[in-house]
């Protein structure tokens, strides 16, 4: 719209700078045209000194200056609402290109946000999955070796029990070998006896 | 057999080695008491062997008369019947038995197996305490190392009912 403006303004000066050359390139064809001869040419004459006499050069001066005052006065006007145009002009086109930069730059700034969302998005994922896979690494990893000591706890346990009668024995041996005497030993020995009577007696009799 | 005759052994007499060393010197006294009767008058007399302890208690015991000729044929028909019929039981210890010991042990296991029972006694110093014992044909294990491998299970129990040492060793 305000382009059209602009248009229409530039066209109104254009026509009346053009009316006004045509009107004094007119004129000045009119005052050279005028040939003298005969009656008519007195006549001619005549109104050529009486027009002479009318539009002397102080007339014409002076239709010049006033010619000359209009056009200025025309042209400053025209200049002015030029001017006032041209300030509402890019007044405008400052307000345009404001909101056109504003909507680009908002528009380039949600793809802008779009793109750092989606990068946050996948780079969350990506860490999620890291998470996960290094949770689940872990948990693999602490059942293993949850398991790899109980294994190791039982076989030393195993060792250990089958082992348990041995190690006793001689560390009693080691401590109170020295002090263990037969003759405390004898009701030991003799309940064993008593309990294995039977057995021994039944294969002493039966025996070979 | 010996049960018939009211035959006893003493304690002294323990193994069957013991039981071979009395018959020889039963058979040492019986020589001498034949080179006796065949002595000569002016011949040098023939002198009775020294008797052992064994055999002294032996005669004791049964209230024998070793310068009767009967006795003597009857102790050594007694003991060739033992030295051939006597059970015998092989007992291991960990320590040489003192005579105190096998006295005791003997006067038990004859009273209550066979009054007539021999006992070689051996040495298994790995066996801790108790004994390893070996009839005819069996093997009986009664040292201390058997009886906690039997009772492991009870051992284990009164190890994990045992009160846990902290850090610096001390039972709490």
């Amino acid at each position: 719209m305000t382009i059209w403006w602009l248009i229409l303004i530039l066209s109104s000066i254009a026509a009346i700078g053009s009316g006004f050359i045509w009107l004094v390139v007119y004129l000045s064809k009119t005052s050279s045209s005028t040939k003298p001869g005969g009656f008519n040419d007195s006549i001619e004459a005549a109104a050529k000194q009486d027009v002479e006499h009318v539009f002397n050069d102080d007339f014409r001066e002076e239709l010049r200056n006033r010619g000359r005052l209009n056009f200025e006065k025309i042209i400053n006007e025209n200049a002015m609402f030029l001017q006032q145009d041209l300030r509402l002009t890019i007044s405008q086109i400052n307000d345009y290109m404001k909101s056109e930069i504003t909507t680009k730059l908002q528009a380039e700034f949600e793809k802008y946000e779009q793109s750092i969302n989606d990068a946050k998005q996948l780079a969350v994922e990506s860490l999620q999955k890291t998470n996960q896979a290094i949770d689940e690494e872990r948990k693999r990893l602490s059942e293993q070796v949850d398991k790899d000591i109980d294994a190791s706890k039982a076989l030393i346990i195993e060792r250990f029990e089958n082992n348990m009668t041995d190690i006793v024995n001689h560390y009693l041996l080691a401590a109170i070998g020295n002090q263990i005497d037969l003759n405390d030993q004898l009701d030991f020995i003799i309940s064993d006896l008593e309990a294995n009577k039977a057995a021994m007696l039944e294969d002493l009799r039966n025996g070979a | 057999m010996a049960h018939e005759a009211n035959f006893m052994l003493p304690v002294s007499i323990v193994s069957p080695s013991d039981l071979k060393r009395v018959k020889r010197e039963l058979s040492d006294i019986n020589d001498a008491m034949l080179q006796i009767k065949l002595r000569q008058a002016g011949e040098e007399q023939a002198k009775l062997p020294k008797t052992s302890r064994h055999l002294e208690d032996l005669v004791a015991l049964n209230q024998l008369n070793l310068l009767h000729d009967s006795d003597r044929q009857h102790l050594t028909s007694m003991l060739d019947q033992l030295s051939q019929h006597s059970p015998v039981l092989h007992m291991s210890f960990n320590d040489e038995p003192s005579d105190k010991f096998k006295d005791r042990l003997i006067t038990y296991l004859r009273q209550s197996f066979d009054p007539y029972l021999l006992v070689n006694f051996g040495l298994a110093p790995s066996i801790g305490a108790g004994c390893i014992v070996r009839t005819t044909n069996k093997y009986f294990d009664l040292s201390l190392k058997t009886a906690l491998l039997s009772n492991k299970q009870l051992l284990i129990n009164q190890l994990i009912a045992q009160p846990k040492p902290n850090q610096e060793g001390l039972v709490a």
